[in-house]
């Protein structure tokens, strides 16, 4: 199944080394980030402008990802780079740029996920989303299901577990990676994301409040 | 019955498989791509050299002792007025018949929640709107912070005469709009669409949600949900106008893909 995807799963099973990608990654942007960075630090506005259009994607595929919300996400993505100028104090040279950007929205998703997630908790009590409706046919449809029943299913995780899976599975970092992303140990990542795993295979509620088709 | 594969969350525990379909659905749904990108990044440009807001404590030290001194007054003033209307009310309630039992409920709750339930009197006695006070939520609505009962104008029809042609924006609820229990004009429409699928009474009814919360929290649901009810009704032009909207992304890519489609399958020559 997943490697019809094109992925392949490494010898833990918990990091993902996708064939999926969705920004620049890697150290052949890593020079072209540090001068843009040089620049941003003396306050140049162009160079916040190009950090945004080569990382923009990166990091809002992870923050809708992670909120399950494309306008939650929008204001996580603008949050990220309206602090970074005065968050560049902390990068260290050996991370990615996009790592760190990463990290911030990680840490600045919180309130985000909250308002997140007391949306969808509304919509589901009130009447909870259509399921099925007139015209659905194709597979960007069915990934809409599939992506929002995964949502209220992370909606039960703590934030730290949700984060670690976000990133090792629907993201395809490794646990080496991502550790680096949140400054944990890998070891650490990848107990979170086993624990996520776990957590989510045995929700009842994944099943009790979604209707199958 | 045959499911689809993708689709089958029927086992008690979600296996390994699924929950993979679920990833990969999700990893392909989420692309971090946007339209209004450039739109977030003029935001961002404009504000990012802002001067931050810094902690002042010296600033608002005082502003905190006024606020605390406030407070106090008015618990203090609160008291005295409780006391005065105690004595006040001891003087109206010796001189009423004893029959008056629901106007001392009345009181009661006035007491209890005084801004909304005051002005019930003045306007129970209109007769256009009919005025209930609703019973505090329960276990399964949806605000369980601070459960209190809720005053509720409901108008005295229910909804336009033609609902499907009126412009719920433009809709004048009337003097009757005190305050509206939204989440329950939303499962009234959406019991009428999604559980009965009568699609007539779901307009009416998503209508009616649309002009009594017209600043609803779940306004964008109520209006794509109103074009879903025009569509299955066959007024395909109202449907089309209704639709527009959401495939444009004036509500970003909420259901912007499935009314894309939607107003496609319209487009297309009827069979």
């Amino acid at each position: 199944m997943l490697h019809s995807l094109g992925v392949t799963v490494d010898g833990d099973g918990y990091g993902l080394e996708g064939a999926l990608d969705f920004g620049a990654r890697g150290t052949s942007s890593s020079a072209g980030d540090a001068a843009l960075l040089e620049r941003l630090a003396q306050g140049d506005r162009d160079a916040l402008r190009a950090l945004y259009r080569r990382h923009h994607v990166a990091v809002r595929a992870f923050a809708a990802r992670l909120l399950g919300d494309d306008h939650a996400a929008e204001d996580l993505v603008h949050d990220v780079f309206v602090a970074l100028p005065r968050a560049i104090r902390g990068f260290r040279a050996e991370a990615t740029l996009e790592g760190y950007l990463i990290g911030m929205a990680a840490n600045l998703a919180r309130r985000h996920l909250r308002s997140s997630k007391r949306r969808r908790a509304l919509l589901q009590r009130v009447a909870g989303e259509p399921r099925r409706e007139v015209v659905r046919p194709d597979q960007a449809a069915a990934d809409a299901e599939l992506a929002l029943r995964l949502i209220h299913a992370l909606d039960k995780l703590p934030h730290k577990q949700r984060v670690a899976f976000v990133l090792c599975q629907i993201e395809e970092r490794d646990a080496s990676e991502v550790g680096a992303i949140l400054g944990v140990p890998a070891s650490t990542v990848r107990a979170r994301v086993r624990a996520a795993r776990s957590h989510l295979q045995s929700l009842q509620q994944f099943r009790d409040t979604e209707q199958s088709a | 019955m045959t499911k689809r594969p993708d689709l089958d969350f029927e086992h008690a525990r979600l296996d390994s498989a699924s929950l993979e379909r679920a990833i990969a659905a999700t990893r392909r749904h989420f692309h971090g791509r946007a339209e209004h990108s450039a739109l977030t990044e003029e935001r961002i440009l404009e504000q990012a050299w802002r001067a931050p807001r810094r902690f002042r404590p010296l600033l608002y030290l005082p502003l905190a002792a006024v606020f605390v001194g406030a407070i106090a007054f008015a618990q203090e003033l609160g008291t005295l007025f409780a006391g005065a209307s105690a004595r006040f009310l001891g003087v109206v309630e010796q001189h009423e018949p004893a029959d008056s039992a629901p106007r001392q409920q009345l009181r009661k709750s006035t007491r209890a929640a005084p801004p909304p339930l005051a002005q019930a009197p003045s306007l129970g006695a209109s007769p256009s709107p009919s005025l209930s006070v609703l019973p505090p939520p329960s276990a399964a609505r949806v605000s369980a912070q601070a459960p209190r009962p809720r005053l509720v104008a409901t108008p005295a029809s229910a909804g336009p005469a033609d609902p499907g042609l009126a412009d719920p924006g433009l809709a004048d609820p009337g003097p009757a709009e005190v305050a509206v229990d939204e989440f329950a004009l939303y499962r009234e429409a959406h019991q009428a669409h999604f559980v009965e699928h009568n699609y007539a009474l779901a307009l009416t009814r998503w209508d009616r949600y649309l002009a009594a919360a017209r600043h609803g929290s779940l306004v964008p649901e109520a209006r794509y949900n109103r074009a879903l009810a025009l569509y299955h009704l066959g007024r395909r032009e109202e449907a089309s106008a209704a639709l527009r909207p959401f495939a444009d992304g004036i509500y970003g890519r909420y259901r912007r893909d499935e009314a894309s489609r939607l107003l496609e399958s319209l487009a297309a020559p009827a069979r």
